[in-house]
């Protein structure tokens, strides 16, 4: 088998939005993963075939350099959006957002569009390729319970606050003192004029007390937040995703002299556990145009269709260290076309909050004109910015 | 954040039986509970509460509870605030305080706090 390797290096930039300017209801979270846009599927140049569930992020852009030695600007870019949360992500709630079983919520919340443009090399001649993909989920799996005790212990953190700084203006306030000790008094005359007079005046002066501790908390209540900051938010139990995306080809640099490269639809469901995931792939795959490109000319590009099936195991012993690996086997569904497989072992480890370094090693599928496999190897760092969620609770 | 308060007498009639504590929030609404008797924190939970039991009324007798309950919406406009707390004897006396308000779209915290002289 020849090999063939590459170095990529992807960069992750996303989830754009501003930390915590109403500290009680934004959470900045870890939700960065290995990448795997439909996008790049489509146009094969990800460093994974099998998707994994993911949160997804409000906007990212992906840029892969595929040159030697980091010498050249990247030409490989993707951009990929979530709907969901860009037009109204600070309408998601917490338990909506943890809990939700709606499959309606579950597709607009992890929708996402996205868009990709590379620069491939056949026989010395480059050209570009253009793919664009969607995704969205009809099951997530939910929110671990260990993350939602911590949701849960922050919640009940903040309102103990709240509870022991108002008890402590009730015992120091000499008015509350006064009134309570005269309701007292009243309860044993059993004068109820004056018990519905005190019990008003009674009700008003601990609201007054109560609003002088949400006015102080307003101010103190930062530190509580961060606790949150270090939770991982990971999903667990039965996933289920669709996706679909088709890929362009460009020759010459010119828009006109293009063809529609492919085109596929394919779903990943499995289940996913603290530690463990299995995930299964069907997908349809219809090479429209797979080009023989020579410095002159576009000859006789081949069409084709095929049918993959895929499994995948993702093994994570610790929170910031991550082991898959993947196969796919290619039904050729055209007479006289080889079956042909591929895989990858992928290694990730978290070097930060957010950053990411993955390692992928492989085979690829064998091609159409070579029939030989090429080695794969991806070399990826993958950072996100700005990683919040408007959550509640 | 909404605050609301309750006063209230919370007469003993059997003094054998135990004083219980039910609180309900809307569908999906995030709620805690802290119940303390003379300024000691009883009870913290999360969640609805069914019947939970504070203490016996001869136990309570001539002793201050606090009911404080915090609660958050689901920050969806069209959806309502409700918050229901009951403090009862099983078949006795019984005092209700209750909020229903509109949800805010900023997801407000709603935190009640019913204050029964146990007499």
């Amino acid at each position: 088998m020849k090999k063939n390797i590459k170095l990529l290096t992807l960069f992750i930039l996303g989830f754009s939005s501003l930390w915590a300017q109403e500290e009680t209801k934004e959470f900045k979270l870890n939700l960065l993963e290995t990448p795997s846009d439909p996008a790049f599927i489509i146009m094969g140049n990800s460093n994974t075939e099998i998707e994994t569930p993911s949160n997804v992020s409000d906007l990212k852009t992906s840029l892969q350099n595929a040159t030697n030695n980091f010498s050249a600007l990247p030409s490989n870019y993707a951009l990929s959006i979530a709907p969901g949360w860009l037009i109204n992500g600070k309408a998601i709630s917490y338990e909506r957002y943890l809990n939700d079983n709606s499959v309606i919520d579950n597709v607009w919340q992890s929708l996402q569009l996205s868009l990709g443009t590379s620069v491939l090399n056949q026989n010395n001649t480059d050209f570009r390729r253009m793919g664009a993909g969607l995704k969205f989920a009809l099951y997530r799996g939910e929110v671990a319970e260990r993350t939602q005790n911590k949701f849960r212990q922050y919640f009940q953190k903040v309102h103990l606050n709240i509870f022991e700084e108002t008890q402590k203006e009730k015992q120091n306030d000499a008015l509350y003192k006064k009134l309570s000790q005269e309701l007292k008094e009243a309860y044993i005359k059993n004068d109820s004029a004056q018990i519905s007079q005190l019990e008003v005046q009674l009700e008003q002066r601990t609201e007054a007390l109560m609003q002088k501790v949400s006015d102080n908390l307003e101010s103190s209540k930062n530190t509580d937040l961060k606790i949150l900051t270090d939770i991982k938010l990971e999903r667990t139990g039965f996933f289920w995703d669709v996706s679909g995306a088709g890929a362009m080809n460009f020759y010459n640099k010119n828009l006109d002299s293009s063809d529609l490269y492919r085109w596929g639809a394919w779903t990943n469901f499995g289940w996913k556990g603290d530690t463990n995931q299995f995930i299964f792939m069907a997908r349809y795959l219809s090479f429209t145009n797979d080009p023989f490109v020579t410095p002159t000319e576009v000859i006789d590009s081949v069409k084709y269709q095929s049918l993959d099936f895929g499994l995948k195991y993702v093994w994570n012993p610790t929170e910031k260290f991550k082991v898959s690996g993947e196969g796919i086997y290619r039904f050729m569904l055209d007479e006289g076309m080889d079956q042909t497989y591929k895989f990858m072992v992928n290694f990730a480890y978290d070097v930060g909050k957010n950053q990411i370094i993955n390692l992928a090693l492989g085979r690829d599928f064998e091609g159409v004109y070579t029939k030989k496999a090429s080695g794969l190897m991806y070399l990826s760092y993958i950072i996100g910015f700005g990683n919040e969620r408007k959550l509640k609770g | 954040m909404i605050n609301k308060s309750k006063v209230s007498a919370f007469r003993i009639t059997k003094p054998e039986a135990q004083v219980l504590v039910d609180v309900h929030s809307g569908f999906g609404q995030p709620i805690d509970t802290i119940v303390s008797v003379n300024g000691d924190k009883k009870i913290q939970e999360f969640g609805n509460l069914e019947a939970k039991p504070i203490d016996s009324g001869a136990a309570l007798k001539n002793q201050q509870i606090v009911v404080h309950v915090m609660c958050q919406d689901k920050n969806t406009s069209t959806d309502n605030l409700d918050v229901a707390i009951k403090v009862y004897e099983e078949g006795g006396t019984s005092v209700s305080m209750n909020y229903k308000g509109e949800a805010s779209e900023e997801g407000e915290m709603l935190v009640m706090d019913l204050t029964l002289f146990c007499i």
